[in-house]
């Protein structure tokens, strides 16, 4: 899917509260994900290679898949070394 | 020097050369299972630097090794003699069917197993890997081992469906799209977050008005979530064909790697 | 240059497929023990000791057959052989067997059982294993095994009453004033829409904040070692891994 035009201020809104998010409140509440490439990290990135709608998604749609006994569903080659799902935005 | 003798010393000579011949490969299967790797690519520059049979060899041995380029190097220089090698042959494929990177170079391995149709294990490898190109509905388990007949039933099923249809049925009921394919807790979950996230627009905008920045946060929230639940129903869909396909995938490298092919240098 | 490196690598090749080639042939256990050996010490003189190689020449090895100056060298080698590859448990078996063997206090022989122990997560080691000044070396450096979170439980029960303030006790100043800010911001959030009467946006907005927040906070609180013993512990081993360090270089650990 070709990377969509988006208005420079969405596009700098989302990175601040990612921002936000990742340096600030992701430490308090004690975040953790089931995912290799964590669900903050999956939207900034999907956000940077399709857009900001599409990348909105995507994102969204990790993270309501993300559920600490997530990968007991999985199966061991889908996994990392630390139990973590292998994920990749190129699935997008 | 009458024919008798030479015949007898022609004999002796072909038999020694075959005796030694076999130990080579006797030590060679050997260093393999020892895992002594550089003895063993050693052992076959050495014995065999002046032999046509270098580059088939030293295929095999990167094959074992799991080092691909320098595999599907050497195998390009040495086609005629690796495919007369069923054994190396089938180790090839099943290591093929279990490898996610190497999209093309796995399409035309298999492509080229469909042309050379020979040794029955490597023909259902190949028929194997093709079955996203046949119509569900087409695919008989019947045809397939009886420990493979559960995944290709499972793949035959996630083919079959629809991810229209998925992306509609989470348009209706968000969540319900996710349950479709069998992720009951994911759809729960989406059904949960999207309830709640309706109620709160509702509410808002039922109490405030649709102009109050709370009620208009709420359906920025709640029609992100409801545009992602169905988004991601679609998207799992299709993706879910493509699971089901690599674990079919993996079961059968599994299958045919212990049934039919431990063994590298048998 | 590299044709030189070339033909030094084609030699140890040689010199390892002729030493392989008479272990295949040979029908003594005695005897493959000795190639093996011998194997091992190709390597390790051609400091090619890291080669995933050298270990399983080492796991081929069985001291059994070996004469008792042999097993000492063998169990000395072993032992660093296991320590590079990360297999440190059995890394101090072999430590312990030589030990037992050799009597050796040498210091080069304690750091390296130090090492060892202070790598595997179930060992430990005793007064009479080493000298007064290895064991504080050794003591120091067990400090960084130890969990202090879960020894500093002083001030974890403010945080349920205040969210953030058993973060402040212990020294965090700022983080335990952002978790007082989120939570009490998001606290107020949800109480002025319940007083609004906006209940499943109190719900809603409760489940989203408040929860992760409060239990995050506590969790957070849990794990943090008070500053003051934090940056203490940290210097304490900034100090004793520099001893470790001047040790290491006045007694190198090498192969014998």
């Amino acid at each position: 899917m070709h990377k969509k035009e988006t208005p420079k201020a969405l596009y700098f809104l989302s990175g601040a509260m990612i921002y936000f998010y990742q340096n600030c409140i992701s430490e308090q509440i004690q975040a953790t994900c089931t995912y290799q490439i964590s669900c903050s990290e999956y939207i900034k990135l999907c956000i940077q290679e399709y857009g900001f709608f599409h990348g909105t998604l995507a994102g969204l749609n990790q993270y309501m898949k993300c559920s600490p006994n997530n990968f007991k569903n999985h199966l061991a080659y889908t996994l990392n070394e630390d139990n973590k799902i292998i994920n990749s935005i190129k699935d997008e | 020097m009458n024919k008798k003798s030479i015949c007898l010393l022609f004999f002796f000579v072909t038999i020694s050369k075959l005796i030694v011949s076999q130990d080579k490969q006797d030590f060679i299967r050997y260093l393999f299972k020892e895992k002594q790797n550089n003895e063993l690519l050693q052992f076959i520059k050495e014995s065999y630097w002046n032999n046509d049979s270098l580059d088939y060899l030293l295929a095999k041995y990167h094959l074992g090794y799991q080092r691909d380029s320098s595999f599907l190097f050497f195998v390009q220089k040495s086609k005629k003699l690796f495919v007369a090698d069923t054994i190396a042959m089938g180790y090839a494929s099943c290591y093929f069917l279990k490898s996610d990177q190497l999209e093309q170079e796995r399409i035309e391995w298999f492509r080229e197993m469909q042309k050379n149709r020979k040794v029955e294990g490597i023909n259902k490898m190949s028929d194997i890997f093709f079955l996203n190109e046949i119509k569900s509905n087409l695919i008989h388990e019947s045809n397939f081992p009886n420990l493979l007949q559960a995944s290709v039933k499972k793949y035959k099923q996630a083919a079959q469906k629809n991810p229209i249809k998925a992306a509609c049925l989470s348009a209706v009921v968000p969540g319900l799209g996710k349950m479709y394919i069998g992720k009951y807790r994911i759809g729960f979950n989406a059904m949960f977050m999207n309830g709640v996230f309706a109620a709160q627009t509702y509410e808002s905008i039922h109490k405030l008005g649709v102009k109050h920045p709370l009620s208009i946060v709420n359906i920025i929230l709640s029609s992100l979530f409801y545009a992602s639940t169905i988004y991601g129903s679609y998207r799992d869909t299709e993706y879910y064909k493509k699971e089901n396909l690599q674990q079919l995938y993996h079961d059968a490298s599994n299958y045919y790697s212990t049934v039919y092919y431990p063994d590298l240098y048998e | 240059m590299s044709s030189a490196n070339a033909q030094q690598s084609d030699s140890i090749g040689d010199a390892l497929l002729r030493l392989e080639k008479q272990y295949y042939v040979s029908h003594s256990a005695e005897e493959k023990t000795h190639l093996s050996l011998q194997k091992m010490y190709t390597y390790i003189q051609n400091h090619l000791e890291s080669d995933e190689q050298c270990l399983i020449e080492c796991k081929r090895i069985n001291p059994d057959y070996l004469n008792a100056e042999e097993r000492q060298l063998y169990l000395w080698n072993a032992a660093l052989v296991y320590f590079l590859h990360n297999d440190f448990a059995v890394s101090v078996d072999a430590m312990r067997a030589y030990q037992l063997m050799t009597k050796d206090t040498s210091s080069a022989c304690q750091l390296l059982h130090i090492l060892a122990v202070n790598s595997s997560p179930y060992d430990s080691l005793s007064e009479k294993d080493l000298s007064p000044q290895l064991m504080e070396l050794y003591n120091c450096l067990a400090t960084e095994k130890i969990n202090l979170a879960r020894q500093n439980t002083k001030y974890n029960w403010s945080s349920y009453i205040v969210p953030g303030s058993g973060m402040m006790l212990k020294g965090y100043i700022t983080k335990g004033s952002t978790a007082l800010l989120l939570n009490a911001g998001s606290g107020l959030l949800v109480y002025s829409l319940f007083k609004h009467a906006l209940y499943f946006n109190s719900f809603g907005y409760a489940l989203l904040t408040i929860s992760k927040f409060y239990v995050g906070n506590n969790v957070y609180t849990r794990k943090l070692i008070p500053k003051k013993k934090y940056e203490l512990q940290k210097i304490k081993l900034s100090i004793c891994h520099a001893q470790l360090n001047e040790f290491l270089i006045q007694h190198p650990i090498e192969f014998k």
